[in-house]
C-alpha cells in the first residue's frame, strides 16, 4: 500500500490523462472499393468497423470513404445481402488507410448445384422445385390422386388399366413408395381386374413429393426403376377443421393443435353406388365400390429440433364385379370377383439433433393388409404384414457437404389360401453415402449399399454415383449412374422357391440438363437403363431362372412456365422409350405391354382473381401400346390405337360462414374417347373385348370447407 | 482515499455510459428520422446499414435489429424478381428473430414478424397462403394481445383484410372498421421518445382514403 500523499499526486496527475483519453478525437479516413468475385462494383455495401458506429455505404461505384477515432487494431466488416461477411485487420494510426474489399458470394440454396438427374420434386419449402405440392391437388384428370399427379412427368406411362407407376419400361412393381423413409407395402388400394386403383393416401398428408425416375440415393432400395418419396406434413400452425362433401361420398377431419403438440383424427365414407346409378359405367357392377377409412396424426415437438410423428390408418374397402370370363368363347359368361379388404398402416418417427451436429431419424411402420376375395363362391384369403425398422444418421461437413449412414430392417410375411407354402421374407440393408460439395457449384454423391434377403439367402452391393455441376445462374447439369436391386416378385418366389433364384437387377445411366429460373423450368434428360438377372419362366419345362434380360433408353422433355401468360401456369412433358425384355412369361425379347413409344401431357392452369374462380385443363397422350394377340405368331407384335384424353376441372374459392370454401367440379375426358388400353382374348382366341376406362367420361363435384378454429373477429370493430 | 477511487471511478464510468447513451440516442434519432422521410431505395440501403452498425455496436438493444429488419423489407419490396425478395425477405425475417430473441414478447417486433410472413405470401400466393397465411394471422393477434394499444398491430390487420379478396374473409367492408380502430390509436399514442417505432399513421390514413373512395 502506497502512502496516501503519493495515491494523491498520481490521481491528479491521471486524472486529465483520462479525461483527455476520453476526448481524443484524431480521425483517420478509411476507404477503398468494394467489388464481388468476378470484379464487379457493389453498391449498397455495409462497411464499418466491428463494435463501432463508424461506418458507412458503398455508393453506385462501389467506393466507400468514411472516418473514424478509433486507433489501433481493428476489425474492418463489410456486410450485404447475397454475399458471405467481409472481415480484416487493421492497424488505425493518423495515416489514411486503404482496403480494397471482394465479396465473396454467400452459399444459399439458389447459388448451389444440387442433384437432379432423374428426379422430380414438389415441396413448399426449397426454392427452386419443378413443382409445389398444392400442384398435385389442383391437376386436372388427377383425381386429387398423387400417382395421378404424377403420371403428368416425364418418365410416366400412361396405363389405365392398372394402378401403379410404370417409369422408363419398368413395370408397376419396380416402382416403391416411401413415407418418411419407411417403405410402404400397400401403396394402393387392392388390385381389381382391368379396373384402376387409386393411392391409399390423401396428397393433404405430404410437405412434400419427390419423384425419382432413376438414379436415386443408397438410402432407398427394393425397385429397380424408380421411388416415391413422401415427407408428411411438421406440426400444423394451428387448429382446424375440415368437411368434404362429395358426389362419390363425404370426408371430414379436425386437427387440434397445442403448445408442442397436435392431433388429428380424419375419416371418410365413399360409395360410388348413386353415381354409378346416374352414369352409365362400361363394367358390371353388382356392387359399386364402397369404402370406410380413418386416420389419426399425432406431432410432438420434444425440443427446438425434435420431432415425434405418429401416424395410424385404417380403411375398409367392399366391391363386387362381373368380369367376362375368357373360358367362354364368345366372351359373353362372366364371373363374381367380389373383394373385402382390410387395410391398417401405422407408422411412428422420431428425429433430432444428436451430438451437436448429427441429425438421427428413427423410424417404425407396421402395416396389416388382408383381402378376402371370392370368385364365383370361391373363396381366396390374402393376409400380409410388413414391418420395418429403419435408422438414418446425418451429419454436415461444412456448409454444405453431408454425410448419411442407416439401415433398416424388414419383416414380410404373406400367406394365400391358393399357395401352400407361406412368404416370409427377412430383409436387412445398409447405406452409406457422402454429399461432397467440391465448390458450391460442383456437388458429387457417392453412395453404397448392401442387402441381405432372407428367403433368397442372398446378398448384395450396390453402388449410386451422381455429379452435378452448376453452368450458370440458373442451369446445370447432372449425371447419374447406379445398380439397383430387387427381390423378385412373390408369387415367382413362391412357385419357384426350388430354382435358387437372385435378386433382379438394373443398372442405370442418366445425364440431365436444367434451366430453373422464377418463372420458367426447362429440363432435359436421357438416359439407358440396363436390365439383368430378371426373372424368366422357361415354357418348354416351366422352370423360373434369373436368366431374363431387357434394356430402357429414352429421351424426356419438361417446360414449365408461368409467365408468358398472365396468371397461367403450364407444363409439357415428353417421353421418347425405347424397351425391350425377356421376363417372366415372354416367349421372346419383346416391348412390354406396359409401354408406349410416346407419351406425352400438357397441364394448363388459369386463374380469374375477379370471380375467383380457377380453370386447369390436361391432355394427356400416348401411342399405341403392344398387346398380346394368340392368334398372331409374333409375340406382343400387335398395337393399341393411340390414347388421347382430355380433362377439366373447374374451382371456385369462396367462403361459406367465413370458412374458406372450394368448389371442385371436375370432368375426366371430355370428349369421350374410346380409348383402348389392351384386349382380353378368350381361351382358344376366337373372340376379343378390349380393355378401356371404366367408363367413358367420368364426373367429379365436390366442395370442401376450412373451418379455422380461429373464430375471425374482424365482426367486432363494426 | 478508497472512497475517492470509488468516486473518480464511478464518474468515469457514469459519464462514459451517459455519452455512450446520448452517442446511441443521437445516432437513432437521425436515422430513425431520416427514415420517416424515406422513399427511395439507396436510403433505406443507407439507413439500414447504420441500424446494422448501430446494432453491432449495442449487442443488446432491439431497437437497431427491429429498424434494419424493417428497411430490409421495405428494400426487398422493391425488388423485381420473386427470387431477389425471398432473400431479401428471408434476410428480415432472420434480423427480426435476433431481435425478438433480446426482447421476447415485444408486440412490436411480433407486428413485423407477422409482416414478413404476409410479404413472403405476396411472392407466392397461392402456394403459401394458406400456410403463412395462418402464421401471419396468428402473429397479428399475438401482436394485439401482447398490446391492445399497438396502433401497427391493427394496421397491419385492416391492411391485411383490404388486400384479401371478399371471397377468402377479407374486403373493403371488413379492412374499413379495422384501420378506424388503428388510426384512432395512432392519434391516441404516446411515444415515450422519438426513437420507439411509430410508423404507420400515414399509411393507416391512406388506406382508408382508398377504403372511402372505392365504396
Amino acid at each position: 500500500m502506497l502512502p496516501d500523499k503519493t495515491m494523491k499526486a498520481k490521481l491528479i496527475f491521471f486524472f486529465p490523462l483520462l479525461l483527455l483519453m476520453v476526448g481524443a478525437n484524431a480521425q483517420t479516413i478509411i476507404s477503398g472499393v468494394v467489388k464481388d468475385s468476378k470484379g464487379i462494383s457493389l453498391p449498397g455495401v455495409n462497411i464499418f468497423i466491428k463494435d463501432t458506429y463508424d461506418g458507412t455505404t458503398s455508393d453506385a461505384s462501389g467506393k466507400y470513404s468514411f472516418t473514424t477515432e478509433e486507433t489501433g487494431e481493428k476489425i474492418l466488416v463489410a456486410t450485404s445481402i447475397g454475399f458471405q461477411p467481409f472481415e480484416q485487420k487493421i492497424t488505425i494510426a493518423s495515416e489514411p488507410i486503404s482496403v480494397s474489399i471482394k465479396m465473396k458470394d454467400a452459399i444459399s440454396e439458389l447459388k448451389t448445384v444440387t442433384i437432379s438427374a432423374g428426379s422430380f420434386e414438389a415441396s413448399d419449402e426449397k426454392k427452386m422445385v419443378m413443382l409445389r405440392p398444392l400442384d398435385i391437388v389442383t391437376t386436372a384428370g388427377a383425381s386429387g390422386d398423387i400417382y395421378g399427379a404424377i403420371q403428368t412427368l416425364p418418365g410416366t406411362g400412361i396405363v389405365g388399366e392398372k394402378e401403379g407407376l410404370y417409369v422408363r419400361g419398368g413395370d408397376a412393381s419396380e416402382t416403391k413408395t416411401y413415407i418418411d423413409g419407411l417403405l410402404v407395402d400397400n401403396p394402393y388400394f387392392t388390385s381389381v381386374p382391368d379396373v384402376p386403383q387409386r393411392g391409399r393416401f390423401s396428397p393433404f398428408l405430404f410437405k412434400g413429393t419427390s419423384f425419382s425416375s432413376g438414379g436415386y440415393s443408397a438410402q432407398y432400395g427394393q425397385a429397380m426403376s424408380s421411388v416415391l418419396i413422401l415427407e408428411s406434413q411438421d406440426l400444423p400452425e394451428k387448429s382446424m377443421s375440415n368437411i368434404g362433401i362429395m358426389s362419390l361420398g363425404v370426408s371430414g377431419g379436425s386437427t387440434k393443435r397445442y403448445k408442442n403438440t397436435s392431433i388429428g383424427v380424419f375419416g371418410g365414407y365413399t360409395d360410388l353406388g348413386p353415381y354409378f346409378a346416374l352414369v352409365s359405367q362400361n363394367r358390371e357392377w353388382e356392387n359399386a365400390p364402397r369404402a370406410i377409412n380413418g386416420s389419426f396424426l399425432l406431432r410432438h415437438k420434444t425440443s427446438a429440433t425434435g420431432l415425434i410423428k405418429a401416424f395410424v390408418s385404417y380403411s375398409w374397402n367392399e366391391l363386387l364385379l362381373a368380369v367376362p370370363d375368357t373360358s367362354d368363347p364368345l366372351l359373353l359368361r362372366t364371373y363374381n370377383y367380389n373383394l373385402h379388404n382390410n387395410n391398417i398402416y401405422s407408422s411412428a418417427s422420431y428425429k433430432e439433433i444428436v451430438l451437436k451436429s448429427w441429425t438421427m431419424n428413427a423410424a417404425v411402420s407396421y402395416s396389416d393388409n388382408r383381402d378376402h376375395i371370392r370368385v364365383n363362391e370361391y373363396p381366396i384369403e390374402n393376409k400380409n404384414t410388413f414391418f420395418e425398422s429403419r435408422l438414418t444418421l446425418s451429419h454436415s461437413i461444412g456448409e454444405l457437404s453431408v454425410l448419411r449412414f442407416g439401415g433398416e430392417f424388414q419383416n414380410v410375411k404373406s400367406a394365400i389360401t391358393v399357395s401352400p407354402v407361406d412368404f416370409k421374407e427377412k430383409y436387412s440393408a445398409a447405406f452409406v453415402e457422402a454429399d461432397i460439395y467440391i465448390t458450391p457449384k460442383l456437388v458429387s454423391r457417392m453412395g453404397l449399399r448392401g442387402e441381405y434377403s432372407s428367403i433368397l439367402d442372398k446378398t448384395n452391393l450396390a453402388p449410386r454415383v451422381s455429379l452435378a455441376y452448376k453452368s450458370g445462374e440458373f442451369s446445370q447439369f447432372s449425371f447419374a449412374y447406379g445398380n439397383f436391386y430387387q427381390v423378385p416378385q412373390k408369387n415367382n418366389i413362391l412357385n419357384y422357391s426350388n430354382a435358387g433364384l437372385s435378386f433382379e437387377q438394373a443398372t442405370h445411366y442418366i445425364f440431365n440438363f436444367q434451366h430453373v429460373s422464377d418463372m420458367r423450368t426447362f429440363r432435359i434428360e436421357t438416359y439407358y437403363k440396363d436390365y439383368n438377372n430378371l426373372f424368366y419362366l422357361n415354357s418348354a419345362n416351366n422352370f423360373g431362372t434369373n436368366t431374363g434380360y431387357g434394356h430402357s433408353r429414352g429421351i424426356e422433355f419438361f417446360y414449365r412456365d408461368k409467365k408468358t401468360i398472365k396468371r397461367a401456369d403450364y407444363w409439357i412433358s415428353y417421353s421418347y422409350l425405347d424397351t425391350k425384355r425377356l421376363y417372366n412369361d415372354f416367349r421372346k425379347e419383346a416391348m412390354p405391354a406396359f409401354a408406349a413409344n410416346h407419351t406425352a401431357s400438357l397441364v394448363f392452369k388459369y386463374f380469374i382473381p375477379k370471380i375467383s374462380l380457377q380453370p386447369s385443363l390436361t391432355y394427356a397422350y400416348s401411342s399405341g401400346r403392344p398387346y398380346y394377340n394368340p392368334n398372331n405368331p409374333d409375340f406382343l407384335a400387335d398395337r393399341t390405337i393411340d390414347y388421347h384424353n382430355l380433362s377439366v376441372s373447374f374451382s371456385y374459392l369462396t367462403s361459406i360462414r367465413k370458412s374458406f370454401t372450394v368448389l371442385v367440379f371436375s370432368v375426366n375426358n371430355v370428349a369421350a374417347v374410346k380409348n383402348v388400353f389392351s384386349y382380353n382374348y378368350s381361351s382358344d382366341g376366337s373372340n376379343r373385348m378390349a380393355v378401356g376406362p371404366t367408363a367413358d367420361r367420368f364426373f367429379f363435384i365436390g366442395m370442401f370447407i376450412n373451418i379455422g378454429s380461429q373464430k375471425d373477429d374482424s365482426d367486432k370493430y363494426n | 482515499m478508497k472512497k475517492i477511487l470509488l468516486i473518480v471511478t464511478t464518474f468515469l464510468v457514469s459519464f462514459s455510459m451517459n455519452a455512450e447513451d446520448a452517442k446511441y440516442m443521437k445516432a437513432m434519432e437521425k436515422n430513425v428520422a431520416t427514415l420517416d422521410s424515406a422513399t427511395a431505395i439507396s436510403t433505406y440501403s443507407e439507413v439500414g446499414n447504420a441500424f446494422e452498425r448501430i446494432g453491432s455496436a449495442n449487442s443488446k438493444e432491439w431497437l437497431p435489429l427491429y429498424y434494419q429488419a424493417f428497411c430490409t423489407v421495405m428494400i426487398g419490396m422493391k425488388q423485381e424478381t420473386p427470387s431477389k425478395m425471398d432473400e431479401y425477405y428471408d434476410k428480415a425475417e432472420a434480423i427480426i428473430n435476433r431481435a425478438d430473441a433480446l426482447s421476447p414478447d415485444n408486440s412490436e417486433i411480433v407486428v413485423v414478424q407477422s409482416w414478413i410472413n404476409s410479404m413472403k405470401i405476396s411472392v407466392d400466393p397461392m402456394t403459401r397462403g394458406q400456410k403463412l397465411g395462418q402464421r401471419s394471422g396468428m402473429l397479428n393477434e399475438k401482436a394485439i394481445k401482447l398490446n391492445p394499444e399497438n396502433p401497427r398491430a391493427y394496421f397491419l390487420k385492416g391492411s391485411g383484410l383490404y388486400y384479401t379478396p371478399a371471397n377468402y374473409g377479407g374486403g373493403i367492408d371488413k379492412a374499413l372498421p379495422v384501420l378506424e380502430v388503428a388510426l384512432e390509436k395512432f392519434k391516441n399514442a404516446k411515444n415515450e421518445n422519438s426513437i420507439v417505432p411509430h410508423w404507420g399513421q400515414f399509411q393507416t390514413e391512406e388506406l382508408i382514403k382508398k377504403c372511402k373512395k372505392s365504396e
